[in-house]
């Protein structure tokens, strides 16, 4: 498709047309803090970023890259908090690359771009068999979006109830994002201690969502929470949120565990870290019923009218947003389709015994580490149950910041201070260690830990 | 386009047969302009009380989404539960696959409903 810009005669009867003078006057409802003054806007508009007179080829190429040399490449990573440094084959780079997958959406005309629709296909598979649940979407934005609209589904299957239940520790970055997306729907948001969920039901609660792993690296006993809220209320519905998706390879599935809805953090599978996105969240049901309620995209596949062959075809389409228009629950018309075709090579590429391998030294490398810090006078581990690939360790008063600093000394990028999200977790550290982060770089943080104590 | 004479009908392309409770679906013509249909579901609680011409269920097909709207005013009875698992029987047989029963709560609404002849004008205009 070519690409092919307003002429400034075009641009000029689009704005007569909307009445009003210029460019900058368009765009005058942007907060005047995060607007450039006007007099730099109205140069930018005049003559683009480039300037007056452009660049060469070379001078913006030396311009990008004294730019990108501004950033800092570590070594190796020990933070993750949502977003994880996984090794990716090359595989996935070289055949995203190809140009009929060059697109962030599902296709226009879907039905003509056969291949696109089979890789969709195949996504949905594999999410179904990775959670254990019946139907998953063709996904969503990121983990922090699919919880939201997993919450929006919960709603529909009870209008009248407002609690939300969280059991773990939940994502700030996430709890920011519902409250922010559903602040219209006058939710109350309780969080408990897994064991507490019993104790704090009644009859105000829409959805307990159990955080596995949670924020803090915990595995919950997912199906122990299912059962007993079931047993108890068989209409709350159960959600769990799955903060790392390579969790899922070795861990007891939702689908298993009896939760209604998983939804979840796939950018492990395949997607660079890229500066914290784009993501690819994913969102699964274990019903019919909360089928009809899915936001996105579904692929389905049906046999072809003349001959034996197989063609796939978007389907149930009338759940969704275009049809819907004002009684849709979502606003999610698309999916996020080239990270979406990453995980499904990616995850073709390891093939579930190189998915279990990847998780398990994950584990491996996460329970060496926490074995070395826990060793070490003044570092607790705040983790009371068994963690994936991240924990928590309270590290001596403000040594955080000593260990911070003595990372970045050694190109490392140390683990995330949970004290500047909340004040309720000074001290506190969250470390992620993944098959990436060999021995000597993990022993390398433990000489830093040690010296950060004294 | 069948329009049985024993009913009474809306505009909105309910049809409405008056027993002890309303008994209330869509007609012949409202399932033809759906197409094939997939799901309904959205009925407000049993038991709950409901308004003429508020949504008692929502109708997916393979092509639209549209709102079942109540004939008349009360207390919604009964829904047909058999409609979860063979929404298409509204196609094949509409007079049949009834929706939901209403006690009603203001007889004077009856008057307001359309006669077959009146529904099958409306159709036709």
């Amino acid at each position: 498709m070519d690409y092919i810009p307003n002429t400034d005669e075009d641009i000029q009867i689009m704005l007569k047309q909307v009445g009003v003078r210029d460019l900058v006057d368009l765009f005058d409802t942007v907060p005047q803090e995060i607007l450039l003054d006007d007099m730099q806007a109205r140069k930018i508009l005049k003559s683009g970023f480039l300037g007056e007179h452009g660049m060469t080829e070379l001078e913006l190429k030396s311009m990008a890259a004294g730019l990108a040399s501004r950033n800092k490449v570590c070594k190796s990573i020990f933070q993750g908090a949502g977003c994880y440094w996984h090794y990716i084959p090359a595989s996935v780079d070289y055949l995203v690359s190809r140009g009929e997958f060059w697109t962030s959406y599902t296709p226009y005309q879907a039905e003509r771009s056969q291949g696109y629709l089979q890789a969709i296909f195949e996504y949905q598979s594999m999410i179904t068999e990775l959670t254990g649940m019946k139907f998953s979407n063709a996904s969503l934005h990121d983990g922090a979006t699919s919880l939201v609209d997993a919450i929006i589904m919960a709603q529909s299957q009870n209008k009248k109830r407002t609690t939300i239940m969280f059991a773990g520790k939940i994502n700030p970055i996430y709890m920011t994002a519902v409250a922010t997306a559903l602040s219209p729907r006058g939710f109350t948001y309780k969080h408990v201690e897994p064991h507490q969920v019993i104790d704090n039901l009644d009859e105000s609660v829409l959805a307990v969502i159990a955080c596995s792993p949670d924020f803090f690296g915990n595995i919950l006993d997912v199906e122990a929470i299912a059962r007993a809220v079931k047993e108890r209320d068989p209409n709350i519905i159960v959600i769990q949120c799955i903060a790392e998706a390579l969790s899922l390879a070795i861990l007891k599935s939702p689908g298993a565990a009896g939760v209604d809805i998983a939804v979840g953090e796939a950018q492990s599978l395949g997607i660079p870290m890229s500066f914290g996105g784009p993501s690819l969240g994913f969102l699964a049901v274990a019903d019919t019923k909360l089928l009809h309620k899915m936001p996105g995209r579904i692929v389905g596949a049906t046999r072809e009218i003349a001959g034996d062959g197989i063609g796939f075809t978007l389907t149930l389409t009338a759940r969704e947003q275009h049809i819907r228009r004002e009684k849709s629950l979502s606003n999610i018309c698309s999916n996020e389709a080239l990270n979406m075709l990453r995980a499904v090579i990616h995850v073709a590429a390891l093939g579930a015994t190189g998915l279990v391998q990847a998780a398990t030294i994950n584990v491996k490398n996460a329970n060496y580490l926490k074995h070395q810090i826990c060793q070490l006078e003044g570092f607790t581990c705040m983790n009371d149950a068994s963690t994936f690939n991240e924990f928590v360790i309270k590290v001596p008063e403000s040594a955080g910041e000593r260990i911070a600093k003595a990372c970045e000394a050694q190109d490392l990028l140390g683990p995330l201070n949970l004290g500047t999200l909340n004040l309720e977790w000074k001290d506190m550290m969250l470390f992620c260690t993944t098959e990436m982060n060999d021995v000597a770089s993990m022993d390398r943080l433990v000489n830093i830990c040690t010296e950060a104590s004294s | 386009m069948s329009v049985p004479d024993d009913l009474k009908y809306t505009k909105s392309h309910e049809w409405v047969r008056i027993e002890d409770v309303v008994v209330m679906g869509i007609t012949d013509h409202a399932q033809h302009e759906l197409t094939d249909i997939v799901y309904i579901d959205d009925y407000p609680e049993i038991g709950s009380e409901i308004t003429k011409g508020s949504v008692i269920a929502v109708i997916e097909s393979v092509k639209a989404v549209a709102e079942v709207y109540a004939p008349v005013s009360g207390i919604l009875k009964e829904v047909n539960g058999d409609l979860e698992n063979a929404p298409e029987s509204l196609n094949a047989a509409p007079y049949d696959a009834w929706i939901a029963k209403i006690e009603p709560s203001n007889q004077e609404e009856f008057d307001e409903l359309l006669s077959p002849e009146a529904y099958q004008e409306a159709l036709s205009s």
